[in-house]
């Protein structure tokens, strides 16, 4: 479809969508202009003002440099990146055995079984957070990375059989059976044949469920006190009122952004695929 | 190590593969669902149980039947925070999905379609404490960027996160910042995804460019409208990181989300029944928006 009216209506939608790209793009432009400074020019100079271009990498180094060591952002990623690839890879592994199961195994009431597992996604987290808040610290594993790993996976594994199962059923059952009279084991069939042919759902869900688990701030708040994600560290940063300088919250902001960010543009493919497999379509 | 264990292993290892074999097919649902009912199901349950409780954690919870559910409806704070949860459903659903459905027909149509895209969507791949974090910088009365733009006019500072009566609404203008460029991807797949012959047909008929939109795009796009539309209801009524980040509900709880209120129950004042029923209510109001998306994923659907 092509805009093909007048003058004035080209006028007025060229001039929308360029007032709504300049308001999309302000935040970013006051992160850039608030990073760039040391803390001691923040304070004193215009925030719009621009430093000296000769300060600005060592204004950038340093600012990068206390938000992960002083600050302890460093850390805090670190258990984020552990915690993201264990809720991504262990909900698609867990995710696809039920998956497998539920389509191309004969079991009764396979519907009901996927139904029962997905009702797990239609509670929000409120939900969970007392209860799970008292079973890990019964269990001895309130504030270690296993607790908040296992946590991650039980927490993405609804959804990641959603995607699973909707991936299976486009699979034909007959290349299932061929390798069944051919000798073949389920376990076998599963590992040899189900789960090369879903790379594509596996990639969904790890890209979904890594980006859920790494913006996840509420879980870490309420089961962590050391080992705290990074997204859970940062907002605790960022509401000190004294201590924290501005540039080093900003600093803190764009580091911890960096691997979503990564992940999303490059695969936003697979993202939006996965968007779609959501309504089953 | 001995022939003997060595025999011994081999046999334990046929076993095991034996057994393997012919696995039932039950057991490929085991993993799914212990961590479904460990992380989920029973916490939910026991959530529901402890709503009708009441418990400081340090005692055993008390039955107090409803007690919980009357004093959420009667307690002005909570139907504060209800009346908050509210005003970000209305405006996530207003702002953000009908900009998104104009703004996609406008980018389908004109030049650097990608870069306009991605400007847009850029937001999406932020979390949204870090889209609270920015924000705030953005809002800061003490030398923030909008507040530093009045103040070399000669207006201002401004109180914008401190002020109770606005800040919802400039916070909901960020979620809206957010997760805009996502609903605006979907359209645009959407649109590509569009029959072309009714929006020719209007065309040569002599519908413009509006009448063509309002007309023949929108009804066509009503599928992706309501499964946007869903996904930020559903979203939108658990928000707990944009203010949680930005005001932590404040000044004087004035800006808390039911999530909020629900946390700052249970973790920071140990009302554990309490808090419960906060969240019982959240999921209500939850299930009541999912049930259309709920009906879709039957097969029949």
């Amino acid at each position: 479809m092509q805009i093909e009216g007048n003058t004035w209506s080209r006028i007025i939608i060229y001039s929308i969508l360029l007032l709504l790209v300049v308001l999309w793009l302000f935040p970013l432009a006051a992160i850039v202009s608030t990073v760039t400074k040391a803390p001691s020019q923040f304070d004193q100079l215009f925030f719009w003002a621009v430093p000296d271009f000769v300060d600005i990498p060592s204004n950038l180094f340093t600012n990068f440099f206390t938000a992960w060591t002083r600050a302890g952002l460093g850390s805090n990623f670190v258990n984020s990146l552990v915690y993201a690839i264990a809720g991504g890879v262990g909900s698609a592994f867990v995710a696809s055995l039920a998956g497998f199961a539920l389509v191309h195994l004969k079991i009764r009431g396979s519907q009901s079984w996927f139904m029962g597992i997905f009702s797990g996604n239609l509670f929000p987290f409120q939900m969970f957070l007392i209860p799970l808040y008292i079973a890990t610290s019964k269990l001895g594993i309130y504030d270690t990375r296993l607790g908040m790993a296992l946590v991650y996976i039980g927490i993405c594994t609804p959804f990641a059989l959603l995607v699973y199962r909707n991936y299976a059923l486009t699979i034909p059952q007959e290349i299932m059976e061929a390798a069944r009279i051919d000798g073949c084991s389920d376990l076998e069939i599963y590992w040899r044949i189900f789960m090369p042919l879903t790379k594509a759902a596996f990639v969904v869900v790890f890209i979904f469920q890594f980006r859920w688990t790494w913006n996840d701030i509420l879980f870490g708040m309420v089961l962590t006190q050391d080992v705290r994600p990074v997204m859970t560290a940062l907002a605790k940063l960022s509401g000190l009122r004294a201590g924290v300088p501005t540039p080093v919250i900003a600093a803190g902001a764009v580091v911890a952004s960096a691997p979503t960010v990564i992940v999303l543009l490059g695969l936003q493919r697979y993202f939006i695929k996965g968007l779609s497999l959501q309504t089953g379509k | 190590m001995s022939p003997v264990s060595v025999a011994g292993d081999t046999q334990f290892f046929t076993f095991i593969m034996n057994r393997l074999r012919k696995l039932d097919p039950y057991v490929f649902l085991i993993p799914a669902l212990f961590f479904v009912i460990g992380a989920e199901l029973l916490p939910a349950g026991y959530t529901i149980y402890l709503s009708f409780t009441e418990w400081n954690i340090i005692t055993s919870p008390e039955w107090t039947g409803l007690s919980n559910y009357l004093q959420v409806f009667s307690s002005p704070q909570v139907l504060n925070a209800l009346k908050n949860t509210v005003l970000w459903v209305v405006g996530t659903l207003g702002f953000p999905v009908v900009l998104a459905l104009l703004l996609a027909v406008i980018i389908n149509s004109v030049k650097l379609k990608g870069l306009f895209k991605s400007i847009f969507y850029l937001p999406v791949t932020l979390a949204p404490t870090v889209a609270g974090v920015i924000w705030k910088i953005v809002y800061s009365t003490q030398n923030g960027a909008v507040n530093s733009i009045f103040q070399s006019i000669g207006l201002g500072p401004f109180q914008m996160l401190a002020n109770s009566s606005i800040n919802t609404f400039l916070m909901v203008g960020v979620w809206a910042w957010q997760f805009m460029g996502l609903n605006l991807v979907l359209f645009l797949v959407g649109l590509q995804s569009l029959p072309k012959a009714p929006i020719e047909a209007a065309r040569v008929d002599g519908a413009n460019f509006w009448q063509i939109f309002y007309h023949v795009t929108l009804p066509l796009l009503r599928p992706i409208t309501m499964l946007v539309v869903a996904n930020a209801m559903i979203n939108t009524t658990r928000m707990f990181a944009i203010p949680w980040v930005m005001t932590h509900g404040g000044p004087a709880r004035s800006s808390e989300t039911l999530a909020i209120s629900m946390y700052r129950e249970s973790f920071l004042l140990s009302n554990m029944g309490y808090g419960s029923a906060i969240a019982v209510v959240i999921a209500a109001i939850t299930l009541i928006f999912a049930w259309r998306n709920l009906r879709a994923l039957r097969p029949s659907a």
